[in-house]
């Protein structure tokens, strides 16, 4: 079995994708709902959100979806400079316009 | 005897020793020494106080204050741990700096008055400086030097707050933790004589001053850049060093001085978010890494301006675990750099087969930072965001009309929802991105039989560090014994591992992944840096002075020159003694030299003057 191999890749897809699945079905709300598991008043809701079932996994995946697209378009289009940006940039008052060490550039 | 001797002084002493030991033998004294200094940690019996007089004030080089073992043990263990780990390697400076960085860390930890605690708070700038500088290339160089500076003008604004306090209240000691009955109750701080203490308040110039000295080295946006600059710069090995001392000492300080200070909830809290959004945009390993610290730093901050015995107890275990993978990753990154001279995600991948060690060590750190069960994360970090959620206990309420109402500009539930989702966005920044971009991410070369993992001593010391990540998430009792507050009656103080919330921890962590793969072409690495607050002093100023300040200096010369040559020759024609009459004699001018000399005697004269006049 080679890593690298589309069909391993499909397989682990489809592992991952069962987890997922399961760990659905095994929310402590949701089997609370369905009365198979007892309440337990240590994890009442906090915040009448988290009581609901699922809301782990929800909450987990919108707020890194928000986070990726947040960082990358609008922190990301503001801020990402190419990575030579400090070291040869003709602002770099250490350095002249062809990035030599200018004589007195400490 | 060991018991009456500043354990701090004891790793202090094992870098002189390192620094002048000839030959390959100073590297046993770096091992050696974390150990001694552990078993004098240990031993430091529990009332123990060294008092010396110094000036006009007692200081207190050692006691136990609440946290201090917790804080102390892990900062001997990563000494040795780092010191293992540097080994193979024969960089002298950055391993002496690193035993007086230690050192120093451990000093400020066991100290009971201000005064020392800025002193070893100082000397942890000076080795860490060394550290930096160790990474012996053009870069480390130039980021050691804003290093240092960003330290010492923290430095200078923690004495300025320190000075003040103590004019203020009279006392430099240390305030003494007591907890009203159980762990869920907020901790009191009591100064000397027994009166309150009222630092975190922030009601005098000087607290503010003693927090922003202090947020400054814990690395918080704004004032914190000098964390990313620095750490990716030093060497394999410094990196690692430099990981574990400076943030949490800061976190030390922070929890024995500003205990339920509630500004820092929200500190925290974009600390951790910070944290996350830098290290999804960065290439560089290690700078990814360094920002994943911020963003766990924010963690125990909040922890501390939450204030609870809960999770005064969770930044403590938080620190220490964190310092554990958070070794353990930059060792593994370490290492791939050691091995093939390459940091950034572009060119690294598909490494899985060449260094699987080294991979493995790197994917147990990357699951213990992200709190995945049976890691140390898991046991520790949960612990600050059950205290977070229980908002009565620690968010402040005015009355408004005579109703209670939340005395803060934003819900207190906010920072339990910030706190979550950050801890969803460890997994996404380095749970998963650290491993996949490093060692997965591209198909590894056909019949790839190249060896990579690193030496014998690099592998013990990940291996060690990554046992350690599993046998605190196993057995976290050993830690919970250490902690500052521990139940009257013996039970334990804490169980991380039921039902909901290990299934609601794998639910957030693994749809976090989910996202991650989802997203993955957004994901893509670009040779791309992004700006931080650094720009100011590396851009900003430079740019100001010379496309501002100096052209307008330029442009005022004349009138300079007028003022400083052209005035006094005038006066000297019109007025001076060889004016008219004599005309040979003309005002000269003298140089910068003279006027030095000058100077110099007359302030030699004053000083003179001085001895003599009594008082």
């Amino acid at each position: 079995m080679e890593l690298d191999d589309p069909k391993t890749i499909r397989k682990l897809w489809l592992g991952f994708y069962a987890v997922l699945g399961v760990l659905l079905l095994l929310d402590p709300k949701l089997l609370e709902l369905i009365h198979v598991l007892e309440h337990d008043p240590h994890h009442a809701a906090k915040f009448v959100v988290d009581g609901w079932p699922v809301f782990y996994a929800v909450f987990g995946f919108v707020t890194c979806w928000v986070m990726v697209m947040g960082s990358k378009l609008v922190i990301g289009k503001i801020l990402m400079r190419p990575d030579t940006y400090y070291d040869q940039s003709p602002l770099d008052p250490t350095r002249d316009a062809k990035h030599r060490r200018l004589p007195d550039g400490r | 005897m060991a018991a009456s001797f500043p354990p701090g002084l004891v790793l202090i002493i094992g870098a002189l020793l390192t620094a002048v030991t000839p030959g390959k033998a100073h590297k046993a004294w770096s091992l050696l020494a974390p150990l001694v200094a552990l078993a004098v940690i240990w031993t430091f019996p529990d009332n123990g106080r060294i008092v010396q007089h110094w000036l006009d004030y007692d200081l207190v080089l050692a006691q136990f204050n609440l946290p201090t073992k917790a804080f102390a043990t892990i900062f001997a263990l990563m000494a040795f741990g780092g010191a293992l780990f540097a080994l193979n390697q024969d960089r002298r400076v950055e391993l002496s700096g690193a035993m007086l960085y230690a050192g120093a860390a451990i000093g400020v930890t066991f100290a009971g008055d201000l005064i020392t605690l800025f002193m070893f708070w100082e000397v942890m700038a000076l080795g860490s400086t060394l550290v930096v500088w160790a990474g012996n290339t053009e870069a480390a160089r130039k980021s050691g030097r804003r290093y240092v500076n960003a330290h010492l003008v923290g430095g200078a604004i923690l004495m300025a707050g320190i000075a003040l306090h103590v004019h203020h209240t009279g006392s430099i000691l240390v305030p003494k933790m007591v907890l009203g009955g159980d762990l869920l109750e907020p901790v009191r701080m009591i100064a000397e004589g027994g009166r309150t203490w009222l630092v975190p308040s922030l009601d005098t110039p000087g607290s503010i001053l003693m927090l922003v000295g202090i947020l400054i080295n814990a690395g918080t946006p704004a004032l914190g850049s000098w964390l990313p600059d620095a750490y990716p710069e030093a060497s394999p090995s410094g990196t690692v060093f430099l990981s574990a001392f400076t943030t949490k000492t800061s976190v030390y300080v922070l929890l024995v001085l500003f205990a339920g200070c509630n500004i820092l909830v929200w500190v925290g809290c974009l600390m951790a978010i910070y944290g996350i959004v830098y290290a999804i945009l960065e290439n560089d390993m290690r700078r990814i890494l360094a920002y994943s610290i911020i963003n766990q730093v924010g963690f125990m901050v909040c922890a501390v301006g939450i204030g609870t015995g809960l999770s005064v107890n969770g930044a403590t275990a938080h620190a220490f675990a964190h310092i554990i993978y958070k070794a353990l990753l930059l060792m593994s990154a370490g290492s791939v750099l050691f091995m093939t001279g390459k940091r950034k995600c572009t060119d690294l991948g598909g490494l899985y087969k060449a260094m699987p060690i080294t991979m493995w060590c790197g994917i147990i750190g990357a699951l213990a930072i992200s709190a995945v069960p049976l890691t140390s994360g898991f046991t520790t970090k949960s612990m600050i965001t059950d205290a977070a959620a229980m908002v009565e206990l620690w968010a402040p309420v005015a009355e408004l009309d005579g109703q209670v109402v939340w005395a803060s500009l934003l819900h207190p539930s906010v920072a339990w929802f910030v706190l979550v989702a950050a801890s969803a966005g460890v997994f996404l920044h380095a749970g998963i991105k650290f491993p996949w971009f490093v060692f997965l991410q591209k198909p590894a070369p056909k019949n790839d039989d190249r060896k990579l993992d690193p030496p014998a001593n690099m592998k013990g010391a990940m291996i060690f560090f990554a046992l350690l990540c599993i046998a605190l998430g196993l057995f976290p009792k050993p830690l919970y014994d250490i902690l500052p507050f521990q139940r009257a009656d013996g039970t334990p103080l804490y169980e991380a591992y039921n039902y909901a919330h290990v299934i609601n921890q794998l639910q957030l962590l693994l749809f976090a992944g989910l996202a991650f793969f989802v997203l993955l072409d957004r994901l893509k690495r670009t040779l791309t840096i992004t700006l931080d607050a650094d720009w100011v002093y590396r851009r900003m100023f430079p740019g100001l002075w010379q496309w501002v300040f100096r052209p307008l200096l330029l442009a005022l010369e004349p009138i300079h020159e007028g003022l400083i040559e052209d005035l006094p020759r005038m006066a000297a024609r019109e007025f001076g003694a060889g004016s008219a009459k004599r005309g040979g004699v003309r005002y000269q001018r003298w140089g910068v030299g003279t006027t030095v000399l000058l100077l110099t005697v007359v302030l030699l004269a004053f000083l003179l003057l001085n001895l003599f006049v009594d008082s």
